[in-house]
């Protein structure tokens, strides 16, 4: 990140901030559509939270820390605007007969949708923490930090994210399993 | 070791899927607004951070911290009858609570209001609207009065009207962070159920009609957030008894319990065991029963725990029994080369299964299994299903859910123009 780009933007210069969307807006978008699982959302959180950028870069202190700044403001906009109380959330998935084309596609899709049920079940805090930790990379530290939590909160979000993945996925393997007659 | 390194992988594979490239029109919209977007300025050191404070700013925090202490403990306070208490619920709607009824209206929710329409698929008209975002409408086994959230950033409050939407009142005080199910009634419609998180833990929690009344916190322990958490059901006459799967020791394995909200006692109906998955747990619409699968096998068992057996034939996720208790939607077949079907199986053995057909005209492909959340219509004619928009899935397209109507006589699948709508719950009527 160009910090000298973050500070003109923050001096209020108007072409430096759209430079600044263009280099961040794939990354936060990103974010946002993992944490959401839902990408028009994620389009509109992302709008939402760039402006809000855009307001509040007076307040930023530190240029160099700017894409830290970005991903708070941004996973603060999720949990604002993430839809609450989805239910039937279904087992199903609507699936046409020639994508799964053999068992490891079969296993894929059954795993990826087990992930899926999972993870839409999960809290935002929980989500948050895990995207940030396994997709963009972050430390523990550095999510804590990012989200303005305590290191041991964010470990144990991350903890219990993990902890309900893995189930669903042993959950998968262990459906599959039964299907194709193999002990469990 | 390889079920770690499978899981990462799969884990991997499941967050890289999909591409990241922000729309133009996304950015364009973006610049466009802070075109008349001022920025904020910073002001290094506000006036409230000063140590000498004049008199009039002393006055005014102190006012402020008056009005502090009453809005607080006004929150503490549980809800006066002044609040608006419900009314008596009319009769003239009034269902049986157990067996099949008519069919009433069906609400949803849509767009943060609650809305109703007269038939599956049908126009809707608002229900409970307003500026507030209403969501997960519930009605109450006689059809009389109505639960639903009104949420607000991560915590929702718990609301009951009566069924034409009329006498709003507000339950919870303070907003819960529920698990995902809407609220679930009493069979006496008197307390209301669901689980949520309190203190970092999901807990179930009981919440009487009455306003007065507080909120209850059962000390029973959910399995971990780690494992998939199961909607605590009600029996459907006894509103003193609830079915929860639950973890009596930490990281132990799970098993079902019949909770008595009376005493606190708990009465063992699947013993816990390393290796056993208990899920889609439902009691039979006469309470004399218990369904649950376990590890993706139906079983029945008498609600003393005598009895348990398998289900012949049937295998997978099962849906709840109709009304009348007779028929239930389970998965038939899948071994070798046969595709699994979804059917709708009498489960005395009278009659053949009706096996689920999608509609010609529809693209949406007939679900091999059937989730725990169909719901039938009181009159047991009919059930409306949830599938996923197929680009939902793949986090290519919009979460998306789509509703299917199946005909529960002949199988007939047909998708409902509701795609904008969710968390559909039936009325039922007297017949």
């Amino acid at each position: 990140m160009d910090s000298d780009v973050v500070e003109r933007a923050r001096a209020g210069d108007q072409e430096a901030f759209a430079d600044l969307v263009h280099q961040v807006s794939d990354t936060l978008l990103g974010v946002a559509r993992r944490i959401l699982r839902d990408p028009t959302l994620a389009e509109d959180v992302l709008q939402n939270a760039l402006v809000t950028i855009w307001r509040k870069l007076p307040h930023l202190r530190d240029a160099d820390r700017f894409e830290g700044w970005a991903f708070r403001i941004l996973v603060h906009a999720c949990y604002a605007d993430a839809p609450r109380n989805r239910r039937w959330a279904s087992a199903i998935r609507v699936l046409h007969a020639d994508v799964a084309s053999d068992v490891d596609d079969i296993q894929k899709i059954s795993d990826r949708d087990e992930l899926e049920r999972a993870f839409r079940r999960l809290p935002l805090d929980q989500r948050a923490v895990f995207v940030l930790h396994h997709h963009v990379g972050l430390p523990l530290v550095a999510v804590a930090e990012t989200l303005g939590i305590p290191d041991g909160t964010a470990r144990s979000r991350l903890h219990y994210a993990t902890r309900a993945l893995r189930a669903a996925f042993e959950q998968a393997r262990a459906a599959q399993d039964l299907r194709e007659g193999r002990p469990a | 070791m390889n079920d770690k390194r499978d899981f990462n992988r799969a884990v991997d594979r499941w967050l890289d899927d999909g591409s990241d490239a922000t729309p133009p029109e996304v950015i364009n919209a973006v610049l466009l607004a802070v075109r008349s977007t001022p920025q904020e300025r910073r002001s290094w050191w506000p006036a409230w951070r000063t140590n000498r404070m004049t008199t009039y700013a002393k006055s005014i925090a102190a006012a402020a911290a008056v009005l502090l202490v009453v809005i607080v403990g006004y929150q503490l306070l549980p809800a006066g009858p002044g609040s608006g208490a419900p009314r008596p619920t009319q009769s003239i709607l009034s269902a049986p609570i157990v067996g099949a009824a008519a069919n009433g209206v069906i609400a949803l929710a849509k767009d943060g209001d609650i809305v109703v329409a007269d038939g599956p698929g049908g126009d809707t008209r608002p229900l409970v609207a307003g500026p507030a975002d209403d969501s997960s409408p519930v009605f109450s086994p006689a059809g009389t009065r109505l639960a639903f959230v009104r949420g607000a950033g991560q915590g929702s409050f718990l609301m009951v009207a009566d069924a034409d939407g009329t006498n709003v009142v507000q339950l919870t005080r303070e907003p819960l962070e529920i698990f995902g199910w809407p609220w679930s009634f009493a069979p006496d419609g008197r307390s209301l159920m669901t689980v949520a998180r309190i203190d970092g833990a999901y807990r179930v929690v009981v919440r009487p009609v009455d306003p007065a009344a507080a909120l209850a916190v059962l000390d029973i322990r959910l399995p971990d957030a780690g494992q998939d958490i199961e909607e605590p059901r009600f029996h459907p006459t006894n509103p003193q008894e609830i079915l929860v799967v639950a973890q009596l020791v930490p990281d132990g394995p799970r098993g079902l319990y019949v909770y008595d909200l009376a005493t606190g006692g708990i009465r063992t109906i699947v013993e816990p065991a390393d290796g056993r998955y208990v899920r889609d747990v439902a009691w039979l619409p006469n309470g004399e029963h218990i369904t649950y699968s376990l590890n993706l096998d139906p079983h029945v068992v008498a609600t003393d725990g005598s009895g348990a057996g398998a289900f012949d034939a049937l295998r997978g996720r099962v849906s709840p029994f109709s009304n009348d208790g007779t028929r239930i939607v389970a998965e038939r077949g899948g071994e070798g080369d046969a595709a699994p079907q979804s059917v709708i199986v009498p489960i005395n053995g009278d009659g053949a299964p009706v096996v689920l057909a999608c509609s010609p005209v529809t693209d949406i492909e007939c679900p091999s299994a059937p989730p725990p959340g169909w719901i039938w219509s009181p009159d047991d004619s009919m059930l409306i299903g949830t599938v996923y928009d197929e680009t939902s899935s793949t986090g290519e397209g919009p979460l998306t859910e789509i509703y299917l109507l199946v005909d529960a006589h002949t199988g007939q699948v047909t998708e409902l123009d509701w795609r904008d709508a969710g968390t559909p719950t039936w009325q039922r009527v007297a017949p």
